[in-house]
């Protein structure tokens, strides 16, 4: 409780710093310098790197300062302070990191665990997507198709890949083929859907443009309906991307014997509080990656999108 | 939005702050389902509730360890039938948790299975080594495994060990996914039905592999309410040393507590052993060999690498004083 009004008051210290400092530097540019009121206009909404930046030093530093970390000054009241047990300081976890970094978890380095469970996500996604984006692209462009798969996929999509987890160990084992299933499955509705949704976007006037120019069926869809699809399955593949890596972290926690969510799941099992913390953090950091990097992709293989 | 959070927060933290300030007129008690014990009886019929005087509410869990975040959270006042080794994790990493009595004994309920098609018995263990076992991590079938192996010579880090529950485990063996499985009651059942055993619950002891539960209470708790906790050990050995002359009419009630059937109920009791308050109060146990105990089981965990370090004795972290006055009443 009085965590939260501590963080709304630097917050609020905060903002209220860098808005009197940007008033002596004027740093708006384009439109939106010329806009007079920009409240509700959310084009004019940039975020602002200052605030990044300062958001993340002080959550830093109200767990630094609330567990009589050494790396600040700052330190809450005595009886404030949070027993390692709980909250360990930011540098047990970092030391933690270097420990594992070098000597490994559980006869596996941190490298391999971190790959394994990377390789999973990115194995399952790319049999997802194999599968995922034909399926779609069928239902979209024939009607059979479209009512036959329809039910599976509008029945599978919202059952949740972890519900999954009993009847795929016991059909599969526990050998990586499971893992790989399980990721497979969530990402290959969510690829089907964005697939068929890129072709229902697909604008009819390109497509008759193109047939009166002469295209064959092949032609339009290699020429007209792919490139125009893409934006959509781009969307979806970051979704999926998404959905995998959280997957992946909860499928480690059963039969597994590394993995980011198996180091997880053994250390809380003997209360080591610091692994748990150093896995969240590298499961935070490796997911946010990997969206950039799909952002990047996207911005680099499909610069036509939005202006179709 | 931050409004509300506000709210509710402050709710919460009301809440809370107004269940502490209250005497206490219940407490939660932390058990396993499919395990069960005579004072199960107890807990279907309210004897617990009469003697206590408190309205006594029966919590499953999953596992010791969640027991032990339960307990320091203040959730869980008794935890009946902990494992050693989630108590010594938890106790070794300073948690507020103190160990009150034994529950439950079971050398024979709890082992791993060697799959049948791999011929390996005590003869030839070492070809255990480089094959895929799967245990349930940070368990007593985990300290028993690693100390079997040990006992063998078997390097554990040539083996593969995958974390699987002892149900999950079971139907790993039964695929032929690995080549032993660990873990205890009906997943240990089944998974007898692929393989054999290594060692029986008398070789293990023989070796110093004790298995049993613990009751542990949170430390706070206890010191406030001792008699609470004295009366619950007392009515917990009225019940074990009840069940050896009235049995039949106790296992009916007792397998529908443990949500088993009476087959299965017979079948892992009858591998049970319930030390009673003399008993306990010897030697063996809380006399000082449970101690003792407790620090072989954490400085092995240390050796082992799986917790950073132990306490220097466990004597601080067993308090007997509970049993005594249960004794007395």
């Amino acid at each position: 409780m009085t965590l939260l009004l501590i963080y709304i008051a630097l917050l609020a210290t905060i903002w209220a710093l860098t808005a009197w400092l940007s008033t002596r530097i004027r740093s708006r540019d384009g439109m939106a310098a010329r806009k007079t009121v920009t409240f509700g206009d959310e084009s004019a909404i940039r975020p602002s790197r200052v605030a990044s930046v300062a958001s993340v030093a002080v959550v830093f530093l109200i767990w630094a300062a609330f567990t009589g970390s050494s790396w600040t000054f700052i330190h809450a009241p005595a009886d404030w302070q949070m027993r390692p047990i709980w909250l360990p300081p930011p540098e047990n976890v970092w030391f933690r990191l270097l420990d594992i970094a070098a000597n490994g978890y559980r006869n596996f380095t941190l490298w391999e665990h971190l790959s394994i469970s990377i390789w999973r996500v990115f194995t399952g996604f790319f049999f997802g997507a194999l599968i995922g984006i034909p399926l779609g692209f069928a239902m979209g462009l024939n009607s059979f198709l479209r009512g036959w798969f329809d039910p599976i996929v509008e029945f599978m999509r919202p059952v949740p890949p972890l519900a999954l987890i009993p009847l795929v160990i016991i059909w599969y084992g526990i050998d990586e083929k499971a893992k790989i299933i399980l990721l497979f499955l969530a990402a290959l509705w969510i690829m089907a859907i964005a697939a068929r949704s890129g072709v229902a976007g697909v604008k009819l006037s390109k497509v008759h443009a193109a047939y009166s120019l002469g295209a064959s069926k092949w032609q339009l869809l290699r020429h007209v309906i792919m490139p125009n699809a893409l934006p959509d399955i781009f969307t979806g593949a970051r979704v999926a991307m998404g959905v995998c890596w959280g997957t992946v972290v909860a499928a480690e926690l059963v039969a597994a014997e590394k993995g980011a969510g198996f180091t997880i799941m053994v250390a809380s099992r003997f209360m080591q509080t610091d692994i748990v913390l150093m896995g969240i953090i590298l499961i935070g950091v490796i997911g946010y990656s990997i969206d950039v990097a799909m952002r990047m992709l996207e911005r680099w293989l499909v610069p036509w999108k939005g202006r179709g | 939005m931050r409004l509300r959070r506000l709210t509710a927060t402050t709710a919460a933290a009301l809440m809370l702050s107004g269940t502490a300030a209250l005497a206490v007129d219940e407490i939660t008690v932390a058990y396993f389902l499919e395990w069960p014990t005579p004072n199960q009886f107890a807990q279907a019929e309210e004897l617990y509730d009469e003697a206590l005087g408190v309205r006594v509410n029966w919590r499953a869990f999953e596992t010791g360890v969640q027991m032990s975040a339960a307990m320091a959270g203040g959730a869980v006042q008794i935890a009946f039938s902990q494992g050693v080794p989630p108590f010594v994790v938890a106790s070794s990493a300073g948690l507020d948790i103190e160990l009150v009595g034994v529950a439950v004994t079971y050398d024979d309920n709890d082992n791993c299975v060697v799959h049948e098609s791999e011929g390996i018995t005590a003869e030839n263990a070492l070809e255990l080594e480089g094959k895929r076992v799967a245990v349930p991590l940070g368990t007593a079938a985990h300290y028993g495994m690693l100390r079997q192996m040990e006992h063998f010579g078997v390097d554990t880090t040539t083996m593969s060990i995958v974390d699987l529950s002892p149900a999950d485990g079971a139907a790993a063996i039964s695929r032929g996914d690995v080549a032993m499985a660990c873990g205890w009651g009906g997943g240990l059942r089944r998974m007898l039905d692929y393989g054999n055993v290594l060692l029986t619950g008398a070789e293990k002891r023989a070796l110093g592999i004790r298995i049993f539960d613990v009751v542990s209470v949170e430390s706070n708790f206890a010191a406030e309410n001792p008699e609470l906790v004295a009366r619950f050990l007392r009515v917990t050995d009225d019940m074990n040393s009840r069940f050896a002359t009235d049995r039949e009419a106790m296992l009916p009630v007792i397998a529908d507590a443990a949500g088993m059937d009476m087959d299965g109920t017979v079948a892992t009791i009858d591998g049970f052993g319930f030390p009673l308050i003399e008993e306990q109060l010897g030697a063996e146990w809380m006399g000082g060999g449970l101690q003792e105990f407790i620090k072989t089981v954490a400085d092995f965990f240390v050796a082992q690498g799986t917790i950073d370090s132990a306490l220097d004795s466990y004597e601080g972290v067993v308090n007997i004083s509970y049993m005594e006055a249960a004794a007395d009443m």
